[in-house]
């Protein structure tokens, strides 16, 4: 019987061992790995101050058309997927530094949106916000990217938001702030850009 | 007793059988003149890691990174020259896409070419953008009876020209399978 099941073990082995060991196929993983660049870079104008101190700017307000150089945030993108920009304030309205019981209407502050030193072209890579719009305590897109276009490097992605105070404009407050009778203090609040993934 | 005579009977005849029916494909095993032999002797997964606009922008080139050994003899029976008249290196995707781990879209194969190099003589070389069905990279003409061993190296590139920039594509993982295949050329 132990020399039936031996040679029968034999016979498959020898079976088995004819079995050429022929790899013509070699497999190789190739991976991928995108990873996630999302730079939002203020350049320049990264605190503005608005002084008024005189009756025509309190009529009138500072900085109507959005012209100044002085009233202008610089700003860059850098992403490698498509992207909106979103700007609100931190408060409800603007806090007095002297006292605090002081507030100002977030909406007498004013900003347009300009991509004069981008490489991109708006309608092409982005739609930018039209007109001036009203300081928010909501965020509000001020660049929205169009799909397949908007990633790109700061080059492509270079904004300006042009300020403006008390100029009625747009959305801004339609009284003058000398028409709100503002008591006179330093009023404050800070602003956040902020870069959306699409 | 007379059953464990009965099993043994019944055990031979099975081993017979087997015996009767397994021989002629033994036979056919022999007559198999053809040999080839494909193994990765370095760079066995290729990981390309986008991490700066640049590359996002010029894509990514693993320059040299994978290296394929081969072996290839094709003789006859009497040990002369085989029926052959060549042999090829394929390589094919294993997947339609450049599948994404996450939720992300798929990456085309497009975005990957594959550029072969070697000294083995004889030789000619082609360079190749990825897809999923099997294309020449490497073809040798008919060694008669030697053998053909040698090293292919291999360059990645990932999102280069004429590829479109993986730039705007969402960030994940993304995996494929390269499939190389050592085959004979007949006639």
């Amino acid at each position: 019987m132990r020399k039936l099941f031996f040679s029968a073990a034999m016979l498959l082995l020898s079976q088995v061992g004819f079995g050429q060991a022929v790899n013509d196929q070699a497999i190789i993983p190739v991976s991928v790995t995108l990873n996630s660049i999302l730079r939002l870079t203020v350049v320049s104008g990264g605190n503005i101050d608005f002084v008024v101190n005189t009756i025509d700017q309190y009529t009138s307000g500072i900085n109507a058309g959005g012209g100044d150089a002085r009233y202008h945030t610089k700003f860059t993108v850098s992403a490698s997927q498509d992207f909106d920009v979103t700007i609100r304030a931190e408060d409800a309205s603007f806090l007095g530094q002297d006292n605090a019981a002081n507030t100002m209407p977030l909406n007498n502050v004013g900003l347009s949106i300009d991509d004069s030193d981008a490489g991109g072209v708006a309608g092409t890579n982005w739609d930018l916000a039209v007109g001036v719009l009203a300081l928010t305590n909501a965020a509000q897109d001020i660049v929205k990217g169009i799909a397949n276009a908007a990633a790109g490097d700061a080059a492509q992605n270079n904004f300006t938001i042009q300020w403006q105070l008390g100029t009625m404009q747009g959305a801004m407050n339609g009284s003058s702030l000398l028409a709100q009778s503002l008591t006179p203090d330093r009023y404050i609040t800070n602003v956040f850009l902020e870069l959306v993934p699409k | 007793m007379a059953c464990c005579r009965l099993c043994i009977k019944v055990l031979i005849i099975f081993f017979l059988t087997l015996l009767v029916f397994t021989l002629p494909f033994k036979g056919n095993v022999k007559a198999q003149n053809i040999t080839k032999r494909i193994w990765v002797a370095s760079g066995g997964s290729v990981p390309f890691s986008f991490k700066s606009l640049t590359e996002y922008s010029l894509g990514k080139v693993l320059n040299n990174w994978t290296r394929l050994n081969i072996h290839y003899r094709d003789t006859s029976d009497a040990g002369g020259d085989g029926t052959s008249i060549g042999w090829r290196l394929l390589v094919r995707a294993g997947s339609a896409t450049i599948q994404s781990d996450g939720a992300a879209p798929d990456i085309p194969l497009t975005a990957i070419q594959v550029k072969p190099n070697t000294t083995i003589p004889g030789t000619t070389t082609t360079d190749i953008t990825l897809s999923s069905a099997n294309q020449v990279i490497v073809e040798g003409g008919d060694p008669g009876a030697l053998p053909v061993t040698g090293e292919i190296v291999i360059t990645f590139e990932c999102g280069t020209p004429p590829a479109t920039p993986l730039l705007g594509r969402q960030p994940d993982y993304y995996f494929v399978d390269l499939i190389f295949t050592l085959v004979e050329v007949n006639p």
